[in-house]
């Protein structure tokens, strides 16, 4: 038997004192982390990026990263230090005790391989010899997690896979190792909400059925509301709080856990009259969308020799939308992925065209191609992308990408152009010193501030913001939120603030607009969507946001 | 350069508290490239040799101490001595001053030739990229045709139609060695004209030409200058080949791989007029391939030189 | 599809490369007849009853056509200065070439996967910097320099193989081999060089890449992650660079061949461009030319075959 498969008292897992430290300094990505783990636990490792938590969870497959190296304390899986046992240990930890679901699945896959044959091959592992019982043991385990065709599924590769079929054959074929431990590193960042649900579901089946231990590595609190038991929260490699999942969300004791529950769950705050008013006269409204279809035409593939795809012909990523953006206010549109939402803020911005419905800037101009727009029209409409860091020149300094609108839009002397762009950076709440920065110098949080400050410096009308917070941390996206409430009461300027993340939204817009396949579902005034959706798409995307949960469900 | 705490500093800290002790003056990308290439050991043996090889052909007829044209009836073949350190070879000429000018009309030649295939390479690829549509498909046939070719034997044709002016191959060592520029320049532009921050400028309404200029070539030029680094090595073994079969430099003018053929059949008797063309076109080549080589490394590209072919 | 397509374009590129090669060649100044007359060319009586006899003074166009319609046959046309079919004075020359290049492809192309792979297992080993710096030299010095080197070390130094050939061109294959040896080893050496460095960095990329992480994670054993999972990866691709390396690399072989003074394709290239024997030159030239497209064509083929995500990623 296997050094693993004894003592069946105790904890599963006994972390103690671990610390971990990259080769080369001081630095400790890990620091003190002690974590106990019974059999039958769930637990939740949250933090943002950075944290550790990905290390923590690595560490108990006995794994450390390139450039890492363990410095002091043990890992107890099932009574046995994973750090300094020999390497057949490892190996016989890892194909008997312990299985991992990588973050991203698509690129964990061996792309070479059949689904059924990297299953079948694990199983193979597990000892068992009859190719015929291997076989039938794939359509069972990929059946288990809940692929349809499974037969069919089976002789495909990774690449003929949606994202989230990927991920439930990572799953599939973590559990054809039988091992009672499994752990999951972020299983839900690259998912749809509703594709969400339907994972944690899956995942509470199997807790059942199976009785596994699962550490699920996280950012998000209500992944671990949802499904876990107890939870542990990381910070800067170390362990700020841990315990039973009700009591820590119910009555966060550290400052760090209170802020991450309440950037999530604080949108709730909200009242009417957080509202701009109107002041009674004529509403203006800032921009009007009538009717706006959108088709993506098939390139046409002149001396590209005998077109290889023609597929997509006339879809339409937008069909018959029409809304107001009054001025003054923020409207959020929300949608899954593939519901047209970028498409829409790419028409207006005129970086695609639509094919059919007209769009009103103010009243008067007409939105049509890019190329017949006015520079003031230009200067009025400004873009926020949801990357900052590839809608930023990489060659080029803060100063001189916030100097582009300066320059092209506002005849000013140079030095007067650089006063304007440090008070452009103090208004998202960046000193002048960043100024000379590049881009590589800059976190996530501060260039997608710069690229406010350069949309900023246009002085536009309307704002398009396009997932703006979805690649930053969560403690990082409620301060780009209050900078961009705060442009909003200092200027006035409209917003469309398009996000598929819920609580991004109903914290910050004033309207909501609810986006499936192309066409509105629903819109109005974002506490009437929340709390009394009439829609049953938008009561679906709330239910997959909260669940079942009453602490996060938008009731007041 | 970045320090090794401050990455461990963005790994552990707080995100947004990231790299905040980075020197923070803008500096001129190609002096950075030169600083970060001279900073590796190979990078300063690729520059070394390769700067100390342009000034030998700059200077060379100032500081040879023989005529390398003068023949001496006497000195056939004679070993290195005093009067001459290298030798003489098969007509009595002196080798340490026909190597020291050896090197003149294939620097020239091919850096002439580089330089047009760099620009002009570019240019097309990049071109190509932002274009699109017929533009792009028909530059790629056409590269694809060029490559395609076996362009030695078209030097070949070449070199011969136009006898003894090896400047005449210039154009046609450009675009046979260009193919591979305007590859790596397209797709370099590729990646970057799809990018955010230039879909940016355009919805701005920058002018094309500031496109082009501010955004777009900035993001390509190191990995264009790498490759072209590269296919100058490559057109310096071309040329030398060409030299070598009699088709390149005319014959009393000094030429490494023309001394390397005239010299080769007397090999047993007077190796040394062999052996130092070779360690001087050799060690030039080599260079050029090391400066390549630490060029790429310092933009970031880690990408060991896969084949000189053009 | 993808095959059909890639197939197509290449006959299509092919027919844009032998346009391109027969005015390219035409057009230079000089012909067959300046070459032969030499000074009497200066006489424009003399120079046009000579090409008239030769018949190259049609206008270009007609004689593009003729030479198409020729080529669509397999006809190669007539050498000037042989007086017979040129594909009659290739052939035999063509049989001493290919017979060197496919010795070399042998020998080199499963060395250059064994030591990219040895060197890809053990990065920044002893070995590896080796074998990295040896095939560094070789890939940048001139084929001359290395055959040089060959000929003084082991003809001249050693006296194991003739320096160079002394067998006509007509020989049988049998007398032929012991002057093969040093053109195949200089030749081997500069494919192994070139095609080495593109094994080793893909399979050092492969087994660098998440799913072989995975891999690791799920338990799996070393040979295990090389042989089943890292290899199907990263082989293919590199294949597929290794076919056109070898395709570019023929054109060193004018060059080896003149150094070893051995009777090929390469030689007589050298000769009929002296001679300005244009039908002769532009038959080379469609040899090197189809050789170059087939070894490509295997190339796309290799890698669709071997790879299932090589015709997927078209359709992207």
């Amino acid at each position: 038997m296997t050094p693993f498969r004894n003592n069946r008292a105790g904890s599963l897992i006994d972390v103690a004192g671990l610390s971990v430290a990259t080769t080369k300094s001081v630095g400790l990505i890990l620091e003190d982390v002690g974590l106990t783990v019974q059999r039958g636990d769930v637990v939740g490792i949250v933090g943002e990026s950075g944290s550790g938590k990905s290390t923590l969870a690595l560490a108990l497959l006995g794994h450390f990263k390139t450039g890492l190296r363990p410095v002091s304390g043990s890992v107890l899986i099932d009574g046995r230090d994973v750090v300094s046992a020999p390497k057949a240990d490892i190996v016989s930890l890892r194909r008997h005790l312990v299985s991992y679901v990588p973050q991203n699945a698509g690129l964990c896959l061996t792309p070479t391989k059949r689904i059924g044959a990297a299953i079948e091959e694990i199983s193979h592992l597990q000892g068992e010899r009859s190719a015929k019982k291997n076989r039938s043991r794939v359509v069972e385990l990929l059946e288990a997690v809940r692929l349809p065709n499974a037969e069919e599924l089976a002789a495909r590769y990774p690449h003929e896979l949606s994202g989230g079929q990927q991920q439930r054959c990572a799953i599939a074929m973590a559990l054809a190792a039988n091992t009672e431990l499994l752990i999951l590193d972020e299983p839900t960042s690259a998912l749809d909400a509703t594709t969400v649900n339907e994972l944690l579901s899956l995942l509470r089946k199997l807790i059942v059925e199976r009785g596994l231990t699962i550490i699920c590595v996280t950012h998000d609190m209500r992944v671990v509301a949802r499904l876990c038991t107890q939870v542990a929260v990381m910070r800067k490699g170390r362990l700020v709080e841990q315990g039973r999942c009700q009591a820590i969300l119910n009555t966060p004791q550290h400052s760090y856990t209170q802020m991450l529950l309440s950037a999530q769950l604080g949108f709730r705050a909200r009242r009417e009259e957080d509202l701009p008013h109107s002041d009674g006269h004529a509403c203006l409204n800032v921009l009007d969308i009538r009717d706006v279809t959108v088709r993506y035409k098939p390139r046409s593939p002149l001396l590209g020799l005998w077109p290889s795809d023609r597929r997509g012909s006339a879809a339409a990523a937008l069909q018959d939308v029409s809304f107001s953006v009054e001025k003054g206010r923020i409207v959020g549109v929300i949608g899954e992925s593939g519901s047209g939402k970028s498409t829409l803020l790419k028409s207006i911005a005129g970086v695609s065209t639509p094919s059919a419905g007209e769009m009103v800037f103010m009243g008067g101009e007409d939105l049509a191609k890019l190329k017949t727009r006015s520079t003031s029209l230009r200067r009025s409409i400004q873009l926020i992308w949801q990357n900052p860091l590839a809608a930023l020149n990489p060659k080029q300094t803060v100063f001189d990408a916030i100097d582009a609108p300066l320059r092209l839009y506002f005849k000013m002397s140079g030095t007067r152009r650089r006063a304007r762009a440090a008070e452009l950076l103090a208004q998202v709440k960046l000193t002048a010193e960043y100024l000379d920065r590049f881009p590589a110098e800059l976190s996530g949080g501060q260039a997608q501030r710069v690229a406010i400050a350069r949309a900023c410096a246009a002085e536009p009308e309307i704002m398009l913001c396009d997932e703006i917070t979805s690649a930053l941390d969560v403690s990082v996206q409620a301060a780009v939120l209050d900078v961009i409430k705060g442009i909003r009461s200092q200027t006035g300027c409209s917003f469309v603030f398009v996000s598929h993340d819920l609580a991004a939204v109903a914290s910050i817009a004033d309207e909501i607009v609810v986006l499936k396949d192309g066409v509105i579902c629903e819109a109005g005034l974002t506490n009437r969507i929340l709390h009394n959706p009439s829609h049953p798409y938008t009561k679906r995307l709330l239910e997959a946001f909260a669940g079942t949960d009453a602490r996060f469900s938008f009731a007041a | 350069m970045l320090e090794p705490a401050s990455i461990t500093d963005g790994a552990v800290g707080s995100a947004d508290q990231k790299g905040l002790n980075v020197n923070s003056s803008p500096k001129r990308s190609f002096q950075k490239l030169l600083r970060i290439i001279l900073s590796t050991p190979s990078g300063v043996v690729g520059f070394g040799v390769v700067a100390a090889h342009v000034v030998v052909a700059l200077i060379a007829p100032a500081i040879v101490l023989h005529d390398p044209l003068a023949q001496d009836p006497n000195q056939i073949m004679a070993a290195p001595s005093w009067t001459h350190p290298f030798g003489t070879d098969l007509l009595g000429r002196d080798v340490l001053s026909r190597t020291l000018e050896g090197g003149r009309v294939a620097i020239a030649v091919t850096a002439l030739s580089a330089l047009l295939a760099l620009i002009g390479g570019a240019a097309i690829g990049i071109t190509a990229a932002m274009r699109g549509g017929w533009f792009d498909s028909l530059t790629m046939r056409l590269v694809e045709s060029i490559g395609a070719l076996p362009y030695l034997l078209f030097l070949l044709v070449l070199a011969n139609a136009f006898p003894g002016s090896a400047f005449a191959l210039v154009p046609a060592l450009a675009i046979f060695y260009s193919t591979s520029i305007v590859r790596v320049s397209r797709a370099a532009a590729l990646s970057v004209a799809s990018a955010d921050f230039v879909t940016a400028a355009r919805v701005r309404g920058e002018k094309a030409i500031t496109v082009l200029l501010r955004e777009v070539l900035p993001n390509v030029l190191d990995v264009v200058l790498v490759d072209g680094a590269l296919r100058w090595a490559s057109m310096l073994l071309g040329f030398s080949s060409l030299s070598f079969l009699g088709f390149g430099v005319a014959p009393p003018t000094p030429d490494w791989g023309l001394m390397i053929s005239d010299a080769r059949n007397v090999m047993a008797i007077a190796p040394w007029a062999v052996f130092w063309p070779c360690v001087a076109l050799s060690t030039l080549i080599l260079g050029a391939i090391f400066l390549a080589d630490a060029a790429s490394k310092a933009v970031g590209l880690q990408r060991a030189p896969e084949g000189l072919n053009p | 599809m993808t095959m059909l397509h890639a197939l197509f374009s290449r006959v299509l590129s092919l027919f844009l490369v032998l346009c391109v090669c027969f005015f390219a060649l035409e057009t230079l100044p000089g012909d067959a007849c300046t070459a032969f007359l030499d000074q009497d060319a200066r006489d424009p009586e003399l120079l046009q009853i000579c090409r008239a006899n030769l018949g190259i003074d049609q206008p270009i166009l007609v004689r593009f056509g003729e030479w198409a319609e020729a080529l669509m046959r397999g006809d190669l046309g007539t050498s000037l200065t042989r007086d017979r079919p040129v594909s009659e004075v290739i052939a035999p020359e063509l049989r001493n070439t290919f017979l060197l290049a496919l010795v070399s492809a042998i020998a080199s192309v499963p060395l250059s996967i064994i030591l990219g792979i040895i060197a890809a297992t053990r990065p920044g080993s002893r070995l590896d910097m080796t074998l990295s710096a040896v095939f560094l030299i070789a890939m940048t010095l001139p084929e001359f320099i290395i055959a040089t080197c060959m000929i003084f070390l082991f003809a001249i130094s050693l006296q194991w193989f003739p320096a160079v050939t002394i067998v006509p061109t007509g020989a049988p294959v049998l007398d032929m081999l012991p002057n093969i040896v040093l053109p195949v080893v200089t030749l081997s050496l500069v494919m192994v060089a070139h095609t080495m460095q593109v094994v080793r960095s893909r399979v050092i990329g492969i087994l660098e890449s998440d799913f072989i992480e995975a891999c690791w994670l799920r338990g799996f054993s070393y040979w295990r992650i090389l042989f089943g999972h890292a290899l199907p990866s990263a082989l293919p691709p590199a294949l597929n660079v290794i076919a056109l390396s070898l395709a570019s690399l023929l054109g060193g072989v004018v060059v080896i061949e003149r150094v070893f003074n051995y009777p090929g394709l390469g030689t007589l290239t050298l000769q009929a461009i002296h001679d300005r024997d244009m039908p002769l030159v532009q038959g080379v030239v469609v040899v090197f030319t189809l050789t170059y497209t087939g070894l490509s064509l295997l190339a796309d083929t290799i890698s669709t075959l071997l790879d299932p995500r090589a015709g997927a990623n078209n359709h992207a």
